[in-house]
């Protein structure tokens, strides 16, 4: 068995560039010796060779300046039609499968926001996932969710018989944990407190409609006028798109104190923030999984999100979760745990049980147990 | 004539044709400035006219730009419209999922196509 990994996307700073990531490394770690390949295929032009060969060698946890670089660096190369022979099956981890690529594929599907909340992506986005999905669908793909909830949607909503899916959950990056000294750090950084009358209320996303970012603005603008002055809002993130009235009410926000934009932090950054927030709040309207969810839990920080979907799946009873399209129902929840230091931390607590039965091993295990079982198939 | 008139007559023709040719680089002068003026604008007008033809080439540039992504949106819906019947013909779609696709497909094909219009 041979499986040729699609790293195209792995330099993204989106959900699907750290899903690459940790998978690789994994797979390098897990796999034998010549049984995984990287390739790079860029169907758009877009990616730089060299971006992705420094990105890979950070995941494979090497400098890209060393001596003797990894086998899988030194054999990076484009996908060709040796990589179709039928020992072999592509991991296509970008939404994409090569049009004129004949071989067997692993195709992984994050999400099907773009067919059940269509008005938060934008035409462009809807039509490439669709067309990936179908021609995965088509050739008779094995298809890769990250989550039950994306698999479920595999089956209704594209009509990929239930034996063809399988479930791949990612974890959190390694960075993701318990971390001594992350108060000091973020006040020396950021300027934000986390002490036992005042903290801040963390959230982390790209800043686009699904990420349902109105809502928690209104829910904090709903709760006590002290409370929400002792604890703002710290938000992590940018990018994003149909985000113009957002981002004016952003800075609206940020003006009156009531909100700090950290614009996008490194991994230890982004895990220093989990570690001293008080809460996390991740009132997304659908996600495919919700990395920042497990993220948040790792690093030992008590979460708030939405209550279906994959948000509620992943979250399981390790977090508090609430109707995210209600601000009132999301204002409650934020007061009652702002105000109770017990409940947070014994949802601290769940949650950091919860985040460690998700690993990057357990993943690249599936996909590796996936790939044999696609050789087998045919 | 005496010396000294020789001298006198010859210094006011020196005079007289240094006056001249004074007068003369001043006019040649006025003319050049004039004349360079002309240029200058002729130049500016030159300049002014290349400027709006290029900003109108930008302009039908970016508008093709439009009009080609505009185009291969629709190709692209065509695509998945033509991968929804083989997918069903081969048995991969069920026939209720391949409906419901084809009414997703023809929802993107509307967008697409409006803003191949506006294009």
């Amino acid at each position: 068995m041979r499986l040729v990994v699609d790293v195209g996307k792995i330099t993204s700073l989106d959900g699907l560039g750290s899903f690459t990531r940790g998978l690789v490394g994994a797979l390098a770690r897990s796999a034998a010796d010549d049984s995984v390949v990287l390739r790079f295929v860029d169907l758009l032009g877009a990616e730089k060779p060299e971006a992705v060969r420094d990105t890979l060698a950070s995941a494979l946890g090497e400098s890209p300046d060393a001596e003797r670089p990894s086998p899988l660096l030194e054999d990076l190369e484009e996908l060709d039609a040796a990589d179709e022979s039928d020992d072999t099956s592509l991991l296509a981890l970008t939404w994409q499968r090569p049009a004129t690529f004949k071989g067997r594929a692993l195709f992984v599907a994050y999400d099907l926001t773009f067919l059940t909340l269509p008005a938060c992506h934008t035409l462009d986005n809807r039509i490439r996932c669709l067309e990936g999905c179908l021609q995965a669908a088509v050739a008779d793909d094995l298809f890769l969710a990250i989550s039950q909830t994306t698999a479920d949607e595999l089956v209704t909503q594209i009509g990929v018989p239930a034996r063809r899916v399988e479930v791949i959950s990612p974890a959190p990056a390694a960075a993701f944990a318990p971390r001594p000294g992350a108060a000091e750090r973020v006040a020396e950084r950021y300027g934000l407190r986390s002490g036992a009358t005042d903290g801040y209320i963390l959230a982390v996303g790209s800043l686009e409609p699904r990420k349902n970012l109105d809502t928690l603005l209104d829910a904090h603008e709903l709760l006590p006028a002290e409370l929400a002055r002792r604890v703002p809002l710290a938000l992590a993130g940018g990018g994003g798109w149909r985000n113009e009235r957002l981002l004016a009410r952003l800075d609206a926000t940020a003006d009156a104190g009531r909100l700090q934009r950290l614009g996008r932090p490194s991994d230890e950054q982004l895990a220093d923030l989990y570690a001293a927030a008080t809460l996390f709040v991740y009132p997304s309207l659908a996600e495919g999984f919700g990395l920042p969810l497990v993220e948040a839990m790792a690093c030992g920080c008590p979460v708030v999100t939405g209550d279906r979907g994959a948000t509620r799946e992943v979250a399981g009873d390790a977090a508090r979760c609430v109707d995210v399209t209600s601000a009132e129902a999301l204002a409650a929840a934020l007061r009652e745990l702002l105000e109770n230091p017990d409940a947070r931390h014994r949802l601290a607590e769940r949650g950091h049980e919860r985040a460690r039965t998700f690993t990057w091993t357990e993943a690249a295990r599936r996909v590796l147990d996936a790939a044999r079982r696609l050789t087998a198939l045919d | 004539m005496t010396p000294f008139g020789l001298a006198l007559i010859a210094g006011l023709v020196a005079a007289a044709t240094a006056g001249a040719l004074a007068a003369g680089l001043v006019v040649l002068g006025r003319a050049q400035r004039r004349h360079r003026r002309l240029l200058d604008a002729r130049i500016d007008e030159l300049a002014r006219v290349q400027h709006e033809q290029a900003l109108a080439a930008d302009h039908r540039a970016d508008a093709l730009g439009r009009r080609v992504e505009a185009l291969e949106r629709l190709a692209r819906v065509d695509s998945i419209l033509g991968l929804i019947g083989v997918g069903e013909r081969a048995g991969r779609l069920a026939p209720d999922a391949a409906r419901r696709l084809e009414r997703a497909a023809l929802r993107l094909r509307a967008e697409a196509s409006a803003d191949e219009r506006a294009a």
